[in-house]
């Protein structure tokens, strides 16, 4: 027979699983947030005609 | 509200028993570890403030007098740095720790260990800046701003970069902490509406801090990388471009402008109740005005970048976008007046700072406004003007702010009443010379005069020697609080009692005065009647 464990944590054993989880998914989102700030970089670097266009569209005005 | 607070005589015990080292080195609780952010950001407070005061010193008269031009560019710089992540965001941080856990009826934060290890970081961090002052070639002169070409100049550019990136660890690993604690830790009946605004704005302001701390690493990333590494990510000889780096660095600068001061709308909206003995008028749409100033501070960016060259419609949506952040601004400034109305008000030290900064800061706003007009901007863009306005911001709203909260809870925190008397005396001085300082800036600002330079026309002597005389004495009124702090914490005899001030409402004075070392190791029975904010209607 499978033993739940979850079943005998304590209310507050239980916030505290739940808080690792939430503190998890916030790290990663970090994590993803610092990865496409360079990329988005990364981009502009290989599409120089899209930042060339942006850039002059912007002195034409 | 709370039953009795639970005091686990085993573990208080036992902390006191620990030597020096393992009490705060080793620390994983989150009241001393609150006690280390405050006091660290209190030794920057007065490092970073000991750059404003050679600033002014110099900016006395016109002509060059005490130093050289480059050590005054690392002044204004370090200033910044110092004040900004060094300051104004710790001090934040610990007040979160301290009050957070009691205001939810947690027994510490959420990951203990973590919480350690992101204050840590933080003296290591800035000793690495701080000692590019004394190297070789010295340290950061291209404004807190580092916009490269410029900043990639400076000889200590890896060591701020590598200081920035251990900043942004820590505020990142504090953020995730506060989010998983608030979200998770709280006692049965605390739902999210029934929370303090205080833990609203530091949940709020948690998620701003995921948000924006990674895009400012990124961005420093590259300009190391631009440096070292030969990528021209902003380097326009290379096919980049450095208004580019602008774009990001205010992406997260504009955000953090919010992240230093929505901890400080929490604390005002704690303070104004407890001294006007009402319940904060409208809460929810206290709770609802923050996260929306959060929402609007990510769409604003470039009101900082109106001179550089924008496309008219680019400029014209930053402009509306940025007026538009007054409408839930206003929304707040109006409730706390609201509370204040008809209420039965006392003139504590905490409350002086409230309404302080409920006035200054409104004046900080209305300039900002002015500055967030395209035409207008075009005038004042780099001008004293905008020195002023950032500085009603950031010193008479997030310090005020912080001097309040800590007048307001160190009786809590301790266990002994400060003395009123040299509170009020701090306060009086704090106030009257900081307007001398900053004041007479809007109209230097107003006259052309540029930031970030140590000479200037003699058309503007009379108000800089204004503004310095009131530097230097807001600077020495700050020894006054230091005093008070130092007398309250090792020698005031007067005993605080658990609820402190007779209208403070909130789990938090439940506990003895100082709490015990753990608290609320059993969730306590939440009484919506004895909430903070009162009763709040579904």
């Amino acid at each position: 027979m499978n033993l739940d464990r979850r079943a005998l944590e304590s209310a507050q054993e239980q916030r505290v699983r739940r808080a690792r989880r939430t503190a998890r998914i916030v790290g990663i989102v970090a994590v993803v947030v610092f990865v496409v700030s360079i990329g988005q970089m990364l981009w502009l670097q290989h599409h120089p005609q899209a930042h060339a266009r942006a850039v002059q569209e912007a002195l034409m005005q | 509200m709370a039953h009795a607070a639970t005091h686990d005589e085993h573990h208080d015990e036992h902390h006191e028993h620990l030597n020096f080292f393992q009490r705060w080195v080793m620390s994983t609780n989150h009241k001393d570890i609150g006690t280390l952010y405050l006091v660290f950001s209190l030794l920057m407070f007065f490092i970073g403030g000991s750059f404003a005061m050679v600033i002014r010193a110099e900016l006395f008269k016109p002509g060059l007098q005490l130093v050289q031009p480059y050590f005054f560019n690392e002044m204004t710089t370090m200033h910044a740095l110092v004040m900004i992540f060094g300051a104004v965001m710790p001090a934040f941080v610990g007040l979160g720790n301290w009050m957070i856990p009691m205001m939810v009826g947690a027994p510490d934060m959420a990951l203990p260990r973590m919480n350690n290890l992101s204050f840590w970081i933080l003296p290591f961090a800035f000793a690495l800046m701080l000692s590019t002052l004394f190297l070789p070639g010295g340290g950061p002169a291209g404004g807190w701003t580092m916009y490269p070409p410029l900043s990639i100049q400076s000889a200590s550019t890896a060591y701020v970069v590598f200081a920035i990136h251990l900043m942004g660890i820590s505020s990142i690993m504090g953020a995730i902490n506060i989010i998983a604690t608030i979200l998770n830790m709280r006692a049965p009946g605390m739902d999210l509406l029934k929370m303090p605004v205080f833990v609203w704005s530091w949940l709020i302001t948690a998620f701003l801090l995921i948000a924006v701390m990674p895009v400012l690493a990124g961005a420093v990333t590259m300009l190391l990388t631009d440096k070292y590494f030969n990528t021209h990510f902003f380097d326009a000889a290379g096919g980049g471009d450095p208004v580019l780096f602008q774009h990001v660095f205010w992406f997260f600068g504009h955000p953090e402008v919010y992240i230093m001061i929505l901890p400080a709308f929490g604390i005002i909206s704690e303070i104004i109740p407890t001294f006007a003995r009402k319940p904060i008028f409208g809460y929810k749409a206290m709770v609802f005005a923050i996260a929306s100033i959060a929402f609007l501070s990510f769409i604003v960016w470039a009101h900082h970048m109106f001179a550089v060259g924008l496309p008219l419609g680019a400029e014209i949506f930053f402009m509306y976008a940025t007026m538009l952040i007054a409408v839930p601004t206003g929304v707040k400034v109006f409730n706390w007046v609201a509370t204040m109305w008809g209420g039965s008000m006392t003139f504590e030290t905490p409350m002086l700072f409230a309404i302080a900064f409920v006035i200054l800061f409104t004046i900080g706003g209305f300039s900002g406004l002015m500055l967030a007009l395209v035409p207008a901007d075009f005038q004042y863009h780099d001008t004293y003007f905008v020195v002023a306005h950032f500085h009603y911001v950031l010193v008479t709203g997030a310090i005020f702010a912080i001097m309040a909260a800590t007048y307001y809870w160190i009786p809590k925190w301790t266990g002994h009443m400060y003395s009123e008397f040299w509170g009020k005396v701090h306060f009086w001085n704090s106030v009257v010379w900081v307007n001398v300082l900053f004041f007479p800036q809007h109209f230097l600002g107003l006259a052309g005069m540029p930031r970030r330079i140590p000479d200037y026309n003699v058309a503007f002597a009379n108000f800089n020697m204004i503004s310095s005389i009131g530097g230097f004495l807001f600077g020495a009124s700050q020894l006054i609080f230091l005093g008070v702090l130092i007398h309250c914490v090792w020698f005031s005899k007067k005993k605080a009692t658990d609820r402190v001030w007779e209208g403070a409402r909130g789990l938090e004075w439940t506990l003895s005065s100082p709490p015990p070392h753990h608290s609320f190791t059993i969730a306590p029975v939440i009484h919506d009647e004895e909430l903070a904010h009162g009763h709040v209607e579904d």
